[in-house]
């Protein structure tokens, strides 16, 4: 059965392309627009085996998201991959803080991406 | 673009105003006045109009200059849509069993999009796969 991916970003364009390239390997994929979006989507009983999130979004930031995935216990230990063109370090220390477990810059390339989400990808 | 344009326009109108205060001031006193005859205290707001008319020369020149670099990736940009869409109708033409493959024109392609770059951005995004580009926790 194919693992489940949520990636979260209000760049629909953005989506697509992380969608494409999960899909090609072999991962379903489920989309959020926003950190609030995203919560709703777990509240309906979506278990992400992983979730790709970027951090400056409309109606919750990627950071807010983090701290509130991280409070549900069913999502506790779902491993966070923040995708996103910030760079201030402060930013990245605050999503190290609230439990994602890797940050990764914008342009990125799907190799890059997909070896990031096998090496953390719950089995 | 847009922003920058804007900023520069903004700029370049702010610069304009400046001028217009400083030649006016001029202007009025020579009407009245021989130089040697100008208060110290007209001759400072003159130099204060003055140096706020050089400020902004200064800053329009940084505008211009951010300005002409966005200009000039954008540039690059648009060639390298119209070089991709070339590509691609040779491309939707089908196989072309005596030239190169559809994997050697794309690296082509993208090595001659590399080689047209010249501003830091544009290489920064070249090597968007360094390893500093992930971070694990």
């Amino acid at each position: 059965m194919a693992k489940t991916i949520l990636i979260v970003d209000d760049s629909a364009s953005l989506r697509h392309v992380v969608e494409t390239a999960l899909h090609r390997a072999g991962y379903d994929v489920v989309q959020a627009e926003n950190g609030q979006d995203a919560l709703e989507k777990l509240g309906t009983g979506v278990k992400p085996h992983l979730i790709v999130c970027d951090v400056n979004m409309p109606v919750m930031d990627g950071i807010a998201f983090v701290k509130e995935a991280k409070s549900l216990p069913q999502h506790r230990f779902t491993p966070i991959i923040m995708l996103t063109t910030e760079s201030r370090e402060t930013r990245k220390l605050q999503a190290q803080t609230a439990g994602a477990k890797a940050w990764m810059l914008k342009p990125f390339k799907p190799d890059v991406l997909l070896s990031a989400v096998q090496k953390l990808i719950l089995p | 673009m847009g922003v920058a344009r804007d900023h520069a326009t903004a700029m370049m109108a702010e610069l304009a105003s400046d001028f217009r205060i400083v030649v006016g001031a001029v202007d009025s006193q020579a009407r009245v006045l021989k130089p040697s005859a100008i208060p110290p205290d007209v001759k400072a707001v003159v130099a204060e109009h003055a140096q706020a008319a050089v400020d902004a020369i200064d800053r329009l020149l940084v505008c211009l200059q951010f300005h002409d670099r966005v200009d000039q990736i954008l540039s690059h940009l648009a060639e390298n849509i119209r070089a991709l869409r070339d590509e691609l109708t040779v491309e939707c033409a089908g196989p072309d069993d005596g030239g190169a493959t559809s994997a050697q024109r794309l690296q082509a392609l993208l090595l001659a999009m590399q080689a047209s770059y010249t501003t830091p951005e544009e290489r920064d995004a070249v090597e968007s796969d360094r390893l500093d580009n992930l971070t694990y926790f």
